[in-house]
């Protein structure tokens, strides 16, 4: 197995499971006046990074800014993104489950 | 877990909010003989937790989501607008020329913020509920099905 796609999907699962972190702060701050949401953003990163080996990969961190400012929590919005990066992290948690199996084949010989 | 701590701090808050929204409705008929000592409308003041020299040293851009905390309840502000004077002679609370206190309790505004109150509330059970989908997910990591 390439040593490269297993830590795209490392970085992958990391930067998912902070953007859940920052979709629950705008959630949790939705009736916070003067509040700006936070964006959570890796994937242009890791995509630029994939093709510098991975080493490149290894120093992609997601970076959070906050929208610009009079925008407002839309709860529903940020309902749809929880439940998406739910989602795609629980398909990438998948993908990473048949490495690992492919793996064990691998050591084992499918005895 | 630092996803459904933050939604914790949310339910917390919204749950005082309607304490509060209740605490006013309940008061809402309660007169007092004078302006003084007749019930203020609460409302509880929100602000994002987390230390605010703290954000301004580090700066928007350079925030982690190490530094995201939820929210928290920041103040219990008192409604300082004047209550409402009816004229009841009759009234045991009625002062020297027949007047007396109620609170300046407006139901429309409270039902409005108690809708508000309940449906954040609401978002931050299923954000929650959508973190602990997550975080059991990552249970799997190497499972053999």
């Amino acid at each position: 197995m390439e040593a490269i796609s297993s830590a795209l999907l490392l970085k992958a699962l990391d930067g998912l499971s902070e953007r859940a972190v920052a979709t629950a702060q705008n959630i949790a701050n939705a009736g916070t006046p003067g509040y700006r949401p936070l964006r959570l953003s890796f994937e242009g990163a890791l995509k630029s990074a994939a093709n510098g080996g991975a080493d490149a990969i290894q120093h992609v961190a997601p970076a959070i800014e906050p929208l610009a400012a009079g925008g407002e929590v839309r709860p529903d919005l940020e309902l749809a993104t929880a439940s998406s990066t739910a989602l795609r992290y629980g398909a990438l948690i998948e993908v990473l489950n048949r490495e690992l199996q492919l793996n064990a084949v691998a050591i084992t010989g499918n005895s | 877990m630092q996803a459904m701590e933050i939604s914790r701090t949310a339910l917390d808050v919204e749950w005082r909010s309607l304490e509060l929204i209740a605490q006013n409705l309940a008061n809402a008929n309660a007169p007092a003989a004078s302006s003084a000592e007749v019930y203020k409308p609460l409302q509880l003041v929100t602000a994002t937790k987390g230390s605010f020299a703290e954000h301004l040293r580090r700066g928007a851009s350079g925030m982690g989501p190490g530094d995201l905390l939820g929210v928290e309840a920041a103040a219990v502000r008192a409604n300082e607008t004047p209550p409402r004077l009816v004229h009841e002679p009759g009234n045991p609370n009625a002062d020297a020329a027949g007047y007396v206190a109620y609170p300046a309790v407006d139901h429309a505004e409270q039902m409005t913020l108690m809708i508000k109150s309940a449906r954040t509330y609401e978002a931050n059970i299923v954000a929650m509920y959508t973190a602990r989908e997550m975080y059991s997910k990552a249970l799997e990591i190497g499972r053999r099905s």
